[in-house]
């Protein structure tokens, strides 16, 4: 992963890039999803919530 | 079955405040790759709050931070001149011309970090993809866009996980940096 992709533009004028960049994107669209094994998940948005569950690992520390 | 918990880092701020958020942060590391850890202790709270990136903390039952993924969001220019009839008729599908410009704009998320913590060994790397596409789920349903894309080192373990039949990406390009030395692949996937 590149910290500096933040910053880069992405710009294709090439032809031959610019299919590359839709053919790849197109074999992405209809390639066959295969799930990882599943995983017990959430996205935790609310601040009380929040605090609740950090004050875990300070009572882990 | 482990559970995971994953924090928006402002939430986070919002919720617990400033320094205890860079005390988390301080604590993560990375040893197989430098610039990840880099990236979290010294980048990611300022591009949060610039909105230059978002991370988010993902975190093991015991509320050690085990992972982070850092996202955003960019444009994708590809230029209408030159395309083949075949190659415009299913760019069509994911963007529309710029007249004016005779280009195509791609919207398209950026996944900008993505990485474990060190001995962490319940979370899989297909997992963590499957959270941070959880979260752009969330966000396409709130914006739209379905192209995401993110540039990896050029190794061979890296590009076989990401173009694997669980996470589906796909190389399209590569990309010099003098900043960092370093050619990246550059990959797409469309969800």
């Amino acid at each position: 992963m590149a910290t500096s992709s933040i910053f880069a533009n992405v710009k294709i004028t090439d032809p031959q890039k610019a299919e590359a960049f839709i053919n790849a994107l197109d074999a992405s669209a209809n390639s066959q999803k295969k799930s990882a094994k599943a995983l017990a998940h959430t996205l935790v948005t609310d601040p009380g919530e929040i605090r609740k569950l950090m004050a875990k690992r300070a009572e882990h520390k | 079955m482990n559970a995971f918990t994953t924090f928006n880092l402002l939430d986070l701020v919002d919720a617990v405040g400033e320094d205890e958020v860079k005390q988390i942060l301080s604590d993560f590391s990375c040893s197989k790759n430098d610039e990840i850890e880099t990236f979290i202790k010294r980048s990611a709270m300022e591009f949060a709050k610039r909105k230059m990136s978002i991370t988010y903390l993902v975190f093991d039952e015991e509320m050690n931070l085990s992972a982070i993924f850092a996202l955003t969001h960019k444009a994708i220019e590809i230029s209408n001149e030159g395309l083949s009839a075949t190659a415009r008729r299913k760019i069509q599908r994911y963007a529309q011309l710029d007249d004016n410009h005779n280009s195509y704009m791609v919207s398209a998320f950026l996944i900008a970090q993505f990485g474990k913590s060190d001995g962490q060994t319940e979370l899989k790397g297909n997992q963590l993809m499957e959270l941070t596409f959880e979260v752009l789920e969330k966000i396409q349903r709130q914006v739209g866009g379905g192209v995401v894309y993110l540039e990896c080192e050029d190794k061979e373990p890296l590009l076989r996980f990401y173009q694997s039949d669980a996470n589906r990406f796909r190389v399209f390009d590569e990309r010099y940096s003098l900043i960092d030395n370093t050619k990246y692949k550059q990959l797409v996937r469309f969800f």
